[in-house]
């Protein structure tokens, strides 16, 4: 591994990208290409989001297709959330797509060891994240927003988080001081070097409060803002929080889909020129269960919803393999079989956008031979 | 000596107030165990706030209020005054829990005690994150935590579990027994939430190789635990109860053992079986050791902390005894780095309450993304530092340290690190403090200092 300085070679907000300081095979032509992976965490029901034209999904789901508002349709069989207007115009247009019944290697239920996976989907001793991986074949800087580096984004490539500010900044001296005073401990230097070379940067997020709806359209709303700067970030990861829809779901995700929806409007809008070069891919730790349970809600489950989104995707498709929601085509007799693989999709994208090799997605990003998926990309 | 008092006040307890490491010198884990009693936590200030119970009340009539105005025609789950009336219940009462627990830690004479009460609360966490339970939060630590952790953790793990907030928070108050005779009355059933996470987050964990049909038989036991409400059990409105009404009937098996239908002993006896099980203790003995030793624990520490659990049955004196007299929880390297509510706690025990939030308590909790009782999970607050200090983050540290020391010109930077940190400090932190271009800068850089940052 290539040392540097940090502060010189990672000009997030500030100078060009640091690709000339990598020694890895770096597709020339890519480094104005844009990458955002959305993590929706605690499962977001792909069902409710894009809904297959099934009978048996309506007997699956009595209450919650009876409370259901009336869905609007892609013409291939599937229809989209009443909330998702703006995703289904993209769709239209060719600048989204979805892979449904997606699911990483993981086949317990457990949330938090589901999001482990999906953000290492390494080796089984790996502990750092795919999209760090990413960032040190393909060179590029990596953002997250929030107020932490989530673990998709943790490992030896430089990564930082943004949040927005609410207190003035700290002067030059009092950084200098700190510096000198974490010399000997890196838990504080490095970051605080990635802090000093980042700077500042502000982002009008708006009123404050209005739950995980309005919270979800900020965060794209600020991802766009940074990425779009002169010398911003070219790959980036946010974490959409609350989706895990036990009880009462229809009017839960109806503010959420909501949210989401403003949010990838608004990301397109802030990106402006940038959206032409831009792949946005969103899922989960996994998906929900295909029936609905004795609270009008549904339960942890396992083939999930992928939504790619962007100028650089190749739009209008659902893609991959549809499983179906006949009782015998369920994953033991309850949840959307596994039928598509996340990693191949991710290693679609990332070949097909970012320009990574097929060798250095096996052997460095995610460390393992399968196939990536062809065609998810203009 | 003047060492251990040190490690005592800070990795133990919530930071030192002033003249704390002197009070603890005589004798370290002495000034610690005299802590584990019910009246050091008998001082806790709860004049004024709402039980668990009120805050159901209030949450039913506000939903009085939701259905008259339907029956006048306004649109359902639209009514802007019932909704707007209980949102208005929460917040107010949440700026008071917060402040509450808030002003009790900044002042506690028994902060192992009152750091204990934390940990457990994040063991089994409930956030007013959802709506339904927001304004419980508090009264749950009050009533299901504090009273339980000097107790065994089985009895502990039963009042968590079977609290009314978090038979709300995961959804166990509206589960059904399909076979029930609710159930095959009506079209409403099971709800796995509580189960799972019973299992794998304040029990067994994974690693205990629990399976799905597992969290299915535990989840048909719990089924009847939920809380009187104005339709059934209205005498006992927002306490829990078992409904047999709503059980499903019959034997369960869980972990290979099996439980015959008997009502709500049923579900007990599983929790408490779970709350003794190896895989437990493991899990337990870990997070502790976690919580105040290190990221990644010494497999020493951990060892003896499961043997002391399992030994004693899970009597939590044992296994807090083990941990203050275990070497490795001893030593000068300060491995864990303070979360933001740790750092805003350990900060006001030296400068108090109102300074450390320097204006708008809601700015600070904000920036930092840790408001209490509001976290983001069944999990609770991350307790590694990789969670918590990233470029960004510590960004923010620093400018609410500079913020805080602007506003505090008469605390002397150098008392304020003997005060803190006593032995701790090192001789660079001291000399950048007094080679500072001022007391403002000084006390900044003893609150941004890697010694006053971890603990």
């Amino acid at each position: 591994m290539t040392h540097f300085n940090r502060r010189q070679a990672l000009g997030l907000f500030g100078a060009a990208t640091f690709a000339s300081a990598m020694p890895v095979a770096f597709a020339e032509g890519m480094a104005d290409r844009t990458f955002i992976f959305v993590l929706a965490r605690g499962a977001m029901d792909g069902l409710s989001a894009l809904i297959p034209a099934d009978t048996s999904l309506e007997r699956f789901r009595p209450g919650l297709i009876g409370s259901a508002p009336q869905s609007l349709p892609l013409g291939n069989g599937f229809s989209l959330h009443p909330a998702l207007s703006t995703l289904k115009s993209w769709f239209d247009a060719g600048d989204a797509a979805f892979v449904h019944a997606a699911a990483s290697p993981y086949r317990g239920r457990s949330h938090f060891d589901g999001q482990d996976v999906v953000e290492i989907l390494g080796a089984a001793d790996s502990r750092d994240g795919w999209l760090n991986r990413a960032l040190g074949v393909s060179g590029q800087a990596g953002l997250a927003i929030g107020y932490s580096v989530p673990l998709a984004l943790r490992g030896r490539a430089p990564a930082t988080n943004w949040a927005p500010a609410v207190f003035e900044a700290a002067d030059d001296d009092l950084m200098s001081r700190l510096e000198t005073l974490y010399a000997d401990d890196p838990v504080f230097s490095e970051p605080l070097d990635l802090a000093r070379s980042m700077g500042t940067p502000d982002v009008d997020m708006g009123r404050r409060g209005g739950g995980p709806g309005r919270a979800y359209t900020q965060s794209m709303k600020a991802v766009g803002e940074l990425m779009a700067r002169s010398g911003g970030p070219g790959v980036a990861m946010v974490s959409l929080d609350g989706w895990d829809s036990h009880a009462s779901q229809t009017g839960f995700l109806n503010g959420r889909f909501q949210g989401l929806d403003a949010g990838f409007a608004a990301l397109k809008d802030a990106l402006g020129a940038h959206w032409e070069n831009t792949c946005v891919v969103l899922c989960s730790e996994f998906g929900r269960t295909v029936a609905e349970n004795g609270t009008r809600g549904t339960d942890h489950g396992t083939g999930g919803l992928v939504i790619l989104a962007g100028g650089a995707v190749r739009g209008g498709t659902v893609l991959g393999d549809w499983p179906g929601v006949s009782q015998r085509a369920l994953y033991e007799g309850r949840d959307l079989a596994p039928a598509n693989d996340l990693t191949s999709i991710l290693k679609g994208l990332l070949r097909d956008h970012l320009g990574i090799d097929r060798s250095a997605l096996d052997s460095r990003v995610f460390q393992n031979d399968s196939r990536p998926m062809d065609g998810l990309i203009v | 000596m003047g060492l251990n008092a040190a490690i005592a006040v800070t990795r133990f307890g919530l930071g030192g107030t002033e003249g704390e490491i002197r009070t603890a010198e005589a004798d370290p884990v002495g000034w610690l165990q005299r802590q584990l009693t019910p009246t050091a936590f008998g001082t806790f200030k709860d004049n004024g706030l709402l039980s668990a119970q009120e805050h159901v009340m209030a949450f039913f009539d506000h939903r009085v209020i939701r259905q008259q105005s339907r029956r006048s025609s306004a649109p359902p789950d639209m009514n802007p005054a019932g909704v707007a009336s209980f949102g208005r219940h929460i917040r107010q009462t949440l700026i008071k829990e917060v402040s509450a627990r808030s002003d009790f830690g900044s002042t506690t004479q028994a902060p192992f005690h009152e750091r204990l009460t934390r940990f457990w609360a994040n063991h089994f966490s409930v956030s007013s994150q959802k709506f339904q339970v927001a304004a419980m939060a508090g009264a749950y630590e009050r009533e299901a935590i504090r009273p339980n952790i000097l107790g065994s953790f089985a009895d502990l793990a039963e009042a968590a579990i079977f609290h009314p907030a978090m038979l709300v928070y995961l959804d166990n108050w509206q589960s059904v027994g399909p076979n029930s005779r609710a159930g095959r009355r009506r079209d409403i059933g099971l709800n796995e939430n509580l189960a799972r996470e019973v299992l794998e987050l304040h029990t067994v964990t994974p690693a205990s190789g629990y399976t799905q049909d597992d969290v299915t038989e535990f989840a048909r036991a719990l089924t009847g635990w939920t809380l009187g409400n104005p339709r059934i059990a209205s005498d006992q409105l927002g306490e829990t109860l078992f409904l047999g009404l709503t059980h499903e009937p019959g034997s369960r098996t869980v972990l290979q053992k099996r439980y015959s239908d008997a009502g709500g002993e049923q579900a007990r006896s599983i929790v408490r079986d779970l709350a003794r099980h190896p895989a437990t203790a493991s899990h337990i003995a870990t997070k502790l050791a976690r919580h105040f030793v290190a990221d990644a624990p010494p497999p020493a520490l951990i060892d003896r902390l499961a043997t002391a659990f399992l030994q004693s049955d899970g009597d939590l004196m044992a296994l807090y005894n083990a941990l203050l007299t275990a070497p490795e929880a001893w030593v000068r390297q300060q491995e864990k780095v303070k979360t933001p509510d740790d750092l805003l706690t350990s900060t006001s025990r030296m400068i108090g309450l109102t300074s450390v939030f320097a204006g708008e308590p809601r700015d600070v909790l904000e920036s930092f993304a840790q408001l209490p009782f509001n976290a983001p999970s069944p999990e609770g607050w991350p307790d590694t530092k990789d969670a918590w200090i990233g470029p960004d983050s510590l960004n923010k540290r620093i400018e609410w340290a500079r913020r805080v020391s602007s506003r505090q010109s008469s605390t002397d930077a150098r008392d304020f690190l003997e005060q803190a940190l006593g032995d701790l400090v090192s001789s660079e932190t001291r000399q950048a403090v007094i080679r500072a271009e001022s007391g403002t800068q000084g006390l900044t850089l003893a609150l941004m200092s890697p010694e006053f940052q971890r603990r």
